[in-house]
This record gives structure tokens, C-alpha cells and sequence, in this order.
């Protein structure tokens, strides 16, 4: 009896400091599935949500930069992509703060560190390095992340946020050219800390080379079409990084016994031993970033109640301090009635859930494409389409609504000879839809 | 100006510039050679240096590693949080002592150490760690390898661990490539803007990993230099390609040097030659005046000489023998005919050089009766050198002959024993004839003739005996121009072997119509 008191005592004291931790700490966790029924009697496919998101900070000032910009200055950059890089670099320099680094690396064939990472104290000396810019060769694309990685490294701190933005209009020719390269790439920085955002200039550059390696490093993606973009985009990238409310987070997601972890839908990650491990280099404090995992759910009989997943987050908040946060335990409830499970759909699981699948078949369609099955192609997303609008109009979502017509308009677009910039407006939109880019 | 001449002189021009040219050029040759070599070890040298920057950069990986897989003993967790999180790492695994993969096990349900299986199969079931251990030698304890996997090689880092066994690696190679290029980057400035020379980085699939300078070689251009990379860059080059015009202009700034080296000494040869051309006609020319000069005056003087010979030869007719006058007037004769003969000979000479030879003017004449009037007019001043002259004539009868030659001839012969064989005393002449062939021999008993004199005993202009007899004149041109009239004759003058003295043999033609048998 003492002994039982004693425990709840202690669980109590447990609960309270994690309550009150949870209260002071920047990350919001919620693990959800995309129902709370399911219909009894065999194996039923379910899927999980870890959303993050930061809480807001209104006390805590922003945390400090530690970015390098690295600018493509490839001969095809000549004229007004130039020009608009380095307004857009201009800008950049604008937003910094003085406590931040920033170093500014240009590449053709060879690299050139214009700036090394230095605090932003002296906002001259960018502006006149920028102006410096001229345009030259090759594309030596890997040298050019490498050496901004490097820069980036020097000042690499735990409460910073270590970023790489690389803006090319290129494909890359001299150095690893591969996207698998750049993804190998991708994942090392990421566990050094170091995210890349790539922004893809024009219709020259390898799309699939810059989403893989943006995704590999957990950075943001763009595409944009038209130089006079750039600035906008620059502003939305800083923007991103200036909300971040956590970094280097990782996520493991437990799954109950009987539960087979499928796949992960939007993310990189491992499966291990009915684990789930995902990481993530930074969470926003405007924006909720998720993982969407494919589960198994063992068959069960009706009325029962089953614990299917939780999660456990480690994290490092802006000071720099390790924590960890703790996710209750989820669990399904099973009907033998249809229809009461498919109302148990939580909807904003749901359309989460028809994102990422239209965000597969979106892909599945650009694979189909690129093998000259233009018909196919058509085909899958037209029916994506059509998916995605009986599903908003199930529960109005204008996520999904516009992410149909988005199919539509690339259905129609599938089919032309020259689809270079439709095929990087679909990777830009299924890297978005995959990663919930600010921007 | 002889042809002869002009050909020995652009002969003396022409072959020193041949010699020059084929210099020049085997030294085009060479000079492209050498600075070939030069350049490619100066190319080889920096290949090195960049070499060894590589090297150094993979040695610190090394040491890296090797702190790595220290803290590894087969413990899953560890080997796990090394796959999970750093950087370098793409799977720990382990291998137990048999070179058998423990860990990750086949059994594993995770979803990067099943790819992992996958796609290291090979470096498996192969067995390269202990086969690379064996390669690295005894003392081998750790290592790179690397495995082919999709569109490249792998690299795998391994340690052994005695009898636990192997810790192994796969290895993020486009990290560590990521490292090496932000490292080279700042080492080695990349002077693109340098179109002279290029270094380039090429991976085992000769794609291009890193650039320096700015130069772009033809298609499948021999490169300067090239070198292989150590370990783990197995497969890997570096190149150097430098422009031609760059290596090959020391060649040529030498080359120019000797270029014109060469002109200067073919304008020199060139010089020379013109000049020796120049000194040499007029040297000819001049020699030519001289003979035309000389024969001028020998003929002005033979028409006074011939008269003065007359008029003392009718004023001794009427003097009585055994006076002094008579005395002097035989010296005067004497002199007047050795004067005469001198220049007989130099008039023969000059006609000789012109190329306008006499005909032979043959008359019916006796030999005999020939040489004894040549006897008669030695003789006085042979007696005054107390010389005798021994004469055997037996060449008999009367034949076609041209006097005048003859007289010359003997003339010259006598006139040589008296100038140099006086110490002999008696002069032997016989004569001879057989059928149309005739024959005189002027035999004395002087010093003879030195073997090594004679084979130059019948040029023009040739003399001996001066240091002898340094009183004795003479033009040199006696026993020369003996021998061409003998030969016009249809005979020939020779020097016989005797054992003391001189002997000359003189043959000709003696018949009635041995005219123009030449």
C-alpha cells in the first residue's frame, strides 16, 4: 500500500516536471493517427503522425545565423540571373543581424570563398564582394557546397542555426554530378548539423540533384522560374530560418507490440527493431513539421482497445541544451462497423495522409515521364486529380483542393516535349508537400 | 676564274651551311625533347605536391578512423550509434575472426542495415579484408578497401582486432571527397584564369573531381604528367596538361639563340669565302698579268738578245782565237745563250698557260748533229766549271725532229747538271734510237735527287737544292716544261733509278711521219 503510494507519488512528481518542462520547452509534439477506429477482424492498414512545431517565443530573442551563401556564377548565369542573385544576396546581407556569420562562396569551375564566415558587422564588405560577382564557367557544384559546408563548419555551435543556401542555374559538371552523390552528401551534413537549401534558378538545373540533396540535409527547396523571384524567395528562406524554435531534433517512434512499422511516407529515415527513426536539423515556431508513418495494425477482435505508437523527441532548444520530450502512447479502438470507423477519420491526419500519397503518385508520374511513357503519366495524374477532389470535397480542404488542380495543370502539361519547368514545379511541390517548407 | 675553283669555293660555303642546318635542326629536335622532359618534371613535381596534399588529407582520415573503430568491440549499440549518426558513417559492421559478418546480422529487420546487405555482398562473400590485410603485409592492422556498388565504389575502412575480429566501416565517401575538395580548394589556388596548364583530379571512373588552371587540351591529348593515387583512391589520376606553346617556348628561346648562332656562322662562312673568292682572282689575275707581262718583255727582249748573239758571233769570226777579246766575246755568246734559253722557256711557259701551244716543227734532221750543237755551247762553260761532258751518240741518221725542242730540252737537262752536279765532274749524254722511238739520257754524278723531292721533281715552279746552293738561280720551270715538250713530242722525260748522280731519260718520237702522233 505504501509501496503503491510511493509510486504514485513519484509518477506524479515525474508527470508535473515533465508538464512543466513540456510548458517552458519550444517543442510541441503530437502524435495522432489518421483514425481512432478501425474495423475489427484483420490486419488494417493505419497511419501515424508525429507533427513538431515550435511554441511561440516571444521572450527568447531569434537565434543566431551561422549561414553561407553559395552563388552559382556559371556562364549561364551572365545577365540578369546575375544581377537578381545579387540583389538577392544584397537583401540577404540586409536581414542579418550583426551577431550573426555569414560567408559568401561563388563557384564556376573553381570556388571562391569571396567572404569567410564573419559576423555580419560589416555590412560594406559584402555588398562590395557582391558587387564583385562576375560570371564565369563550368559548374563546379559539389566543390562550391563543399567549400560552404566548410565555412559553415568553422562556426558550427549547437544553439546556431548552420545553414548552406546554394542558388544554381546549372547542372553540375565538374566534381560528383550525381543526385544519389549529393543526397550521400545531404545526409552527412545533416548529421553534422548542417542543413542546404538549395534554390533552383531557369530551367538548366538538375532538379533531382537539388531536391535529394536538400532533403538529404534537411534544408528547403525552391524553384524559381523568373531571376526577379529571387528576392522574394531570399526573404521567405531567412524568414524560415529565423522561426526555427528547434534544432537537431530526433525523433523515434515506438511501435506497440503487434504493430509493423511500414514505411516512412515524406521523410528519410530508418526502420529497426518496430522503431521508427526520423531526424529532423530544425523545427519552426510558425509552422508544424511532421513525419507520416505507414503502420500494420495486427488484426483484433471488436471492442477492443490496442496501444499502436508513441514517441520519444530529443531536441536542442536555442540555448544550445539537450532535452527530451515524451509522447503519450496512441491507441485504436476496433468496430465492426464500417461505417463508425470511417467517421473516426481525423481529418486533419487525413488530408495529411492524401497529401503524401497524391505527393507519391505525383512522383510516380514524373518516373513515368522520364521512361517517355507520357500517356501513363497523363493517366496517373489526372487520377490523382480526381483523388485529391473527392477527398476535399469529403472534408474541405483547400491544401488538397489546390494540390488538385496543381495535378490537373500537370496532366496537361505532361505531355508537351519541353516540360523541363513543369518537372521542377512538381519536384518543388512534392519536396514542399514532403518536408512542410515555410515557403 | 676556273670552274674548278668556283665549285671549291660554294663548296666551302655550301658545306659548313649544310653542317649548320642539320645542327640547327637535330638541335630543334633535342631542344623540343628537353624542354618536353623539362617540363614534365616540372609537371611531374607538382603532380606530386598535389599528390602528397591528397595523400595527407587520407592519412588524417586514417588517423580519424583508426580513433573511430578504437572504441569499437562488437557491441551492437556502438556499432549502431556509429551507423545512426556520425557523419563519416554510412554502416559499422563487424566481422568476426573467420572474416564473418556478425553484425549486422541477415536476421535484421532494419531497414538500413538490410540495404546495407544488399548492396555489400560482394566485399562479403569475397573476402577482401583479410585478403587486403595479407596485401598490406605483416603488421597490417587496418585499412581501406572498396566495393562496387551502382554507380560507384564504396570504401569500407577496416581494423582487426585479434581474435575478436574486424571492425569495418562503410564509409559516406562523398563527405570525405566533400573534405578533401574544401580542403585542396584553399591549398592549391585554382587559376582558372591561367590558360597555360591544367591538373586535373579524375575518379575511378574518370570523371572530373577537381580543376586547376584554365588550360583545355585537345581530344585525347597525351598528357605531361599523370600519377596514381594512393589508398582509397584507388582508380584515381591526376593529370597535367600544359599548352605546347608554353613547355616548348624555352625550347625555343634557345632555339632562336642557336638559329641564329647558325646564321652567324653561315654569314661568316659566307663572308670568308667571298673574300678568299676575291683575294684568289685577283691573285689569278694578278699572276696572269704577270705571265703576259713576262712573256711580253721576254719576247721584247728576244729580238735585241738574237741580234746582240749575231753580231758577237761575226765580231768573234774576225777576232783571232786565243785573245783576250775573243775571250770575252765567248762569254758574251755564252751568257747571250743562256739568256736566250731562259727565255725560251719562259715564252713556252706563257704559251703553255694560255693554252696556245706551238705545233711541232719538224724537219728533217740528224739526233746526233742535234744534241752535239747543244754540246758545243755547254761546253765552254762547262770546262770553266772543270767539267767534262762524256758523249756517246748513237742515235745515227736523219729523222723527222723539231730541232728547236730538242735543243730546248737537252738544253734544260744540260744546263741543270751544270748548275747542280758540277761536284760530279763528268756529265754522261748518250742518245739512241730504236725503230721510231729516239732517245737521250743526261746522266751526272752530283748529289742526286732526294727520294722524297721527286715525286714533285716535274711540277712548275718547283726547285731544290736552294738551301745548297743558294747562289744558283733558276725559274723552277726547266724539268716542267722539258717534260711537256718532250710529251708534245710524242715522248716522255723521266727520272731513272741510278745509284748515284741523276739520270733523265728523254724519249721521243724520230720518224718520218711520227707528225702529230701525240
Amino acid at each position: 500500500m505504501i509501496k503503491t503510494t510511493m509510486k504514485a507519488a513519484f509518477v506524479a512528481v515525474i508527470a508535473l516536471t515533465g508538464l512543466v518542462s513540456l510548458h517552458a520547452e519550444a517543442l510541441r509534439v503530437d502524435v495522432s493517427l489518421d483514425r481512432s477506429s478501425y474495423v475489427s477482424g484483420a490486419p488494417r492498414t493505419a497511419y501515424v503522425k508525429v507533427g513538431l512545431s515550435g511554441t511561440a517565443q516571444s521572450d527568447r530573442s531569434r537565434p543566431e545565423l551561422n549561414v553561407a551563401l553559395v552563388l552559382d556564377r556559371s556562364g549561364s548565369m551572365q545577365g540578369e540571373k546575375l544581377e537578381q542573385a545579387r540583389e538577392a544576396a544584397r537583401y540577404a546581407v540586409g536581414l542579418l543581424a550583426p551577431q550573426d556569420f555569414l560567408s559568401l562562396v561563388v563557384y564556376d569551375t573553381e570556388v571562391r570563398v569571396l567572404v569567410p564566415s564573419t559576423r555580419v558587422q560589416d555590412k560594406a564588405r559584402f555588398y562590395r564582394a557582391i558587387d564583385e560577382i562576375y560570371a564565369g564557367s563550368s559548374t563546379a557544384l559539389f566543390a562550391g557546397v563543399s567549400r560552404g559546408a566548410q565555412e559553415v563548419r568553422r562556426r558550427l555551435s549547437s544553439d546556431r542555426v548552420n545553414r548552406v543556401i546554394l542558388l544554381s542555374d546549372g547542372i553540375a559538371n565538374v566534381g560528383p554530378d550525381s543526385p544519389a552523390a549529393l543526397q550521400e552528401l545531404g545526409r552527412g551534413l545533416r548529421r553534422e548539423g548542417v542543413s542546404v537549401t538549395t534554390i533552383g534558378l531557369g530551367s538548366g538545373y538538375n532538379e533531382d540533384l537539388m531536391t535529394r540533396l536538400a532533403a538529404a540535409a534537411d534544408g528547403n527547396h525552391a524553384f524559381v522560374e523568373s531571376p526577379r523571384d529571387l528576392v522574394r524567395v531570399f526573404d521567405a528562406e531567412f524568414r524560415d530560418v529565423l522561426s526555427i524554435a528547434a534544432l537537431d531534433i530526433k525523433i523515434e517512434i515506438d511501435c506497440a507490440k503487434g504493430v509493423r512499422p511500414i514505411r516512412i511516407m515524406n521523410r528519410e529515415g530508418d526502420i529497426r527493431d518496430g522503431r521508427v527513426y526520423v531526424n529532423l536539423n530544425q523545427v519552426l515556431a510558425s509552422q508544424e513539421k511532421y513525419v507520416l508513418v505507414e503502420l500494420e495494425l495486427p488484426p483484433s477482435e471488436t471492442g477492443r482497445t490496442r496501444d499502436v505508437a508513441s514517441a520519444k523527441i530529443a531536441y536542442r532548444g536555442l540555448d544550445g541544451l539537450s532535452k527530451n520530450v515524451a509522447s503519450p502512447v496512441v491507441q485504436a479502438s476496433y468496430t465492426a462497423d464500417s461505417a463508425i470507423a470511417a467517421k473516426s477519420v481525423k481529418p486533419e491526419v487525413r488530408e495529411q495522409v492524401v497529401l503524401q500519397l497524391a505527393t507519391e503518385a505525383n512522383e510516380e508520374a514524373v518516373r513515368l515521364r522520364d521512361e517517355g511513357k507520357t500517356k501513363d503519366a497523363k493517366k496517373v495524374l489526372e487520377d490523382n486529380a480526381t483523388f485529391l477532389r473527392s477527398e476535399a470535397a469529403g472534408a474541405p480542404s483547400p491544401a488538397l483542393k489546390e494540390y488538385a488542380e496543381k495535378n490537373a495543370a500537370d496532366a496537361e502539361a505532361v505531355s508537351k516535349d519541353d516540360w523541363t519547368a513543369q518537372r521542377k514545379s512538381m519536384r518543388e511541390s512534392q519536396y514542399q508537400n514532403k518536408t512542410q517548407q515555410s515557403y | 676564274m676556273k670552274r674548278r675553283h668556283v665549285a671549291a669555293l660554294a663548296f666551302a660555303f655550301v658545306v659548313p651551311m649544310v653542317l649548320a642546318l642539320a645542327l640547327a635542326a637535330s638541335a630543334v629536335r633535342d631542344g623540343r625533347e628537353r624542354a618536353r622532359i623539362r617540363a614534365s618534371d616540372a609537371a611531374s613535381a607538382r603532380l606530386e605536391a598535389a599528390s602528397a596534399r591528397i595523400a595527407a588529407v587520407a592519412s588524417e582520415w586514417d588517423a580519424a578512423l583508426l580513433h573511430l573503430s578504437d572504441g569499437l568491440d562488437g557491441n551492437r549499440q556502438a556499432l549502431r550509434k556509429l551507423s545512426d549518426g556520425h557523419p563519416w558513417v554510412r554502416q559499422a559492421f563487424w566481422l568476426d575472426a573467420n572474416a564473418r559478418l556478425v553484425f549486422p546480422d541477415a536476421a535484421t529487420s532494419g531497414l538500413r542495415e538490410t540495404e546495407f546487405l544488399a548492396r555489400s555482398e560482394l566485399l562479403f562473400a569475397a573476402g577482401l579484408l583479410p585478403a587486403a590485410r595479407e596485401a598490406g603485409g605483416v603488421g597490417t592492422d587496418h585499412g581501406w578497401s572498396s566495393y562496387w556498388w551502382r554507380e560507384g565504389s564504396q570504401w569500407v575502412f577496416w581494423k582487426a582486432k585479434g581474435v575478436r575480429g574486424y571492425a569495418g566501416l562503410e564509409l559516406n565517401r562523398y563527405v570525405l571527397l566533400s573534405d578533401l575538395s574544401a580542403r585542396l580548394d584553399p591549398a592549391v589556388p585554382r587559376q582558372s584564369e591561367n590558360k597555360q596548364y591544367r591538373l586535373r583530379l579524375e575518379d575511378d571512373r574518370g570523371a572530373v573531381f577537381a580543376v586547376w588552371g584554365g588550360y583545355v587540351p585537345a581530344e585525347g591529348a597525351r598528357p605531361l604528367a599523370s600519377s596514381e593515387l594512393p589508398k582509397p583512391f584507388s582508380g584515381w589520376t591526376l593529370r597535367y596538361d600544359m599548352d605546347e606553346q608554353v613547355w616548348a617556348a624555352e625550347g625555343r628561346a634557345s632555339l632562336i639563340a642557336l638559329a641564329l648562332g647558325a646564321l652567324g656562322v653561315l654569314f661568316a662562312a659566307a663572308a670568308l669565302a667571298v673574300y678568299v673568292f676575291r683575294g684568289f682572282a685577283d691573285e689569278l689575275k694578278l699572276a696572269g698579268q704577270r705571265v703576259s707581262f713576262v712573256n711580253q718583255v721576254s719576247h721584247e727582249l728576244k729580238t735585241p738578245l738574237t741580234n746582240i748573239r749575231l753580231y758577237a758571233e761575226l765580231l768573234a769570226k774576225r777576232l783571232p782565237e786565243g785573245g783576250s777579246e775573243r775571250g770575252y766575246l765567248d762569254v758574251i755568246e755564252r751568257e747571250g745563250r743562256r739568256l736566250s734559253r731562259l727565255i725560251n722557256n719562259v715564252l713556252t711557259f706563257g704559251r703553255e698557260t694560255r693554252g696556245s701551244a706551238e705545233n711541232l716543227c719538224l724537219r728533217p734532221d740528224s739526233i746526233d748533229a742535234a744534241v752535239e750543237r747543244v754540246l758545243d755551247a755547254f761546253r765552254p762553260s762547262f770546262e770553266e766549271r772543270e767539267m767534262m761532258i762524256d758523249a756517246r751518240l748513237n742515235a745515227g741518221g736523219t729523222v723527222m725532229i723539231d730541232a728547236d725542242l730538242i735543243d730546248q730540252v737537252v738544253g734544260n737537262l744540260l744546263s741543270n747538271a751544270e748548275k747542280y752536279a758540277a761536284s760530279g765532274r763528268i756529265v754522261t749524254v748518250e742518245t739512241g734510237r730504236e725503230e721510231e722511238r729516239a732517245w737521250v739520257r743526261v746522266k751526272d754524278r752530283g748529289p742526286g735527287i732526294k727520294k722524297e723531292d721527286r715525286p714533285r721533281l716535274f711540277l712548275q715552279f718547283e726547285r731544290f737544292h736552294v738551301a745548297v746552293t743558294d747562289a744558283v738561280g733558276g725559274t723552277g720551270l726547266g724539268l716542267y716544261l722539258s717534260r711537256v715538250l718532250a710529251r708534245r713530242h710524242g715522248g716522255d722525260l723521266v727520272l731513272e733509278e741510278t745509284e748515284t748522280g741523276s739520270s733523265f731519260l728523254f724519249i721521243f718520237c724520230a720518224e718520218n711521219n711520227c707528225e702529230e702522233s701525240i
